[in-house]
């Protein structure tokens, strides 16, 4: 099978360029990620990208594979169409080959403060929440900021240092869902103005793309709701 | 740099204007298409009532409004820049300004039935 990769090394590239390797006995099963090691340890070791967990849990590996953001340690081969066209995720820096700067991404991300804010006195034990409130939670909690969302999203592309992306929103509306947090009014107030929120014009690009099958789009939506109904 | 009308009210109008726009646009198909010999007296007589003309103003305003976030998300989407942006919005405000006062003097003008 034909692999065509997005190769790039500041040091030594002026500009980026697409590499063809050719891999064969690919037994069926084979994930992208174990592709890509094969390819750089049999063929080109100088080839770069993140990888840990190789489950899907960490999002080290989140790239561009055919046109689609996707991780590639749970993609599988077999439903790729060949050639594979591997690129870096769209829209950042490269640092060098699939490994790009995050940096933009993990600001926006804490830029919505990603934790609880309590005013009252923290209770000695524990928050207490009923299972209703913790349900609430459930489609939010599980994003594990591979950024495939955030760099599919032509607003973030246009507005990377204005717009807090998808991935950002979404633990924004996390929080404000989270019956223990007491900051709504200042989350709210916070993702005022043109750019921060309201960039978002539903395409929902991040929802096709996440690989946790979480939903942005429809957290975005209920931050504008919520906005809405605390404005009438 | 400063726009009028930020997030939540520029996507709130933009959602209850065009709501308003729709149902104004059906029922004005809905009348021309349903009357039969649709002369100019008749649709003279038909806008110049008052409630007809209220309501044509009404969509005219709202047309503005919805067509200014409209065009004020398109150029922060895909303009690079504040100065470029700000020229821009400049121009097109000026432009919506000179539209709605030409339509609003012809409403005028219907409304007294002097054109």
């Amino acid at each position: 099978m034909r692999f065509t990769i997005y190769r790039f090394n500041p040091e030594t590239d002026t500009v980026p360029y697409m590499k063809e390797y050719e891999l064969a006995n690919i037994e069926p099963g084979t994930m992208l990620l174990d592709a890509l090691l094969r390819i750089k340890n049999e063929q080109d070791g100088t080839l770069s990208f993140r990888h840990s967990c190789g489950e899907g849990v960490c999002g080290s590996d989140g790239m561009n594979v055919n046109g689609t953001n996707c991780l590639a340690c749970v993609t599988l081969v077999d439903s790729l169409k060949a050639p594979i066209v591997v690129r870096p995720l769209p829209g950042m820096p490269v640092v060098r080959d699939l490994v790009i700067d995050m940096t933009q991404f993990y600001s926006q991300y804490r830029a919505v403060k990603p934790w609880l804010i309590v005013k009252d006195p923290i209770p000695e034990i524990e928050f207490k929440q009923t299972p209703e409130q913790r349900d609430k939670l459930d489609g939010l909690y599980e994003c594990i900021l591979c950024g495939c969302c955030s760099t599919a999203c032509p607003s973030f592309w246009w507005n990377p240092d204005k717009f807090l992306g998808p991935a950002a929103l979404l633990q924004s509306w996390r929080f404000l869902s989270d019956s223990r947090d007491q900051a709504g009014d200042e989350r709210l107030e916070a993702l005022e103005g043109p750019y921060k929120l309201f960039r978002c014009h539903s395409i929902m690009n991040c929802v096709e793309v996440c690989p946790k099958q979480l939903n942005p789009t429809k957290a975005i939506g209920n931050i504008k709701k919520l906005m809405l109904k605390k404005m009438i | 740099m400063s726009y009028q009308a930020k997030g939540l009210q520029a996507w709130f109008f933009q959602r209850v204007t065009g709501v308003f726009m729709a149902f104004y646009m059906v029922y004005v198909l809905w009348f021309s298409l349903s009357t039969e010999l649709f002369t100019y007296q008749i649709w003279l007589a038909w806008f110049s009532h008052p409630l007809m003309n209220m309501a044509t103003a009404l969509f005219f305003i709202q047309l503005v409004v919805h067509t200014w976030v409209g065009m004020r998300d398109i150029v922060l989407d895909y303009m690079p820049g504040d100065i470029l942006r700000f020229i821009t919005l400049t121009c097109i405000s000026l432009f919506l300004m000179a539209l709605s006062i030409g339509m609003l003097r012809i409403l005028f003008s219907l409304s007294f039935n002097i054109l």
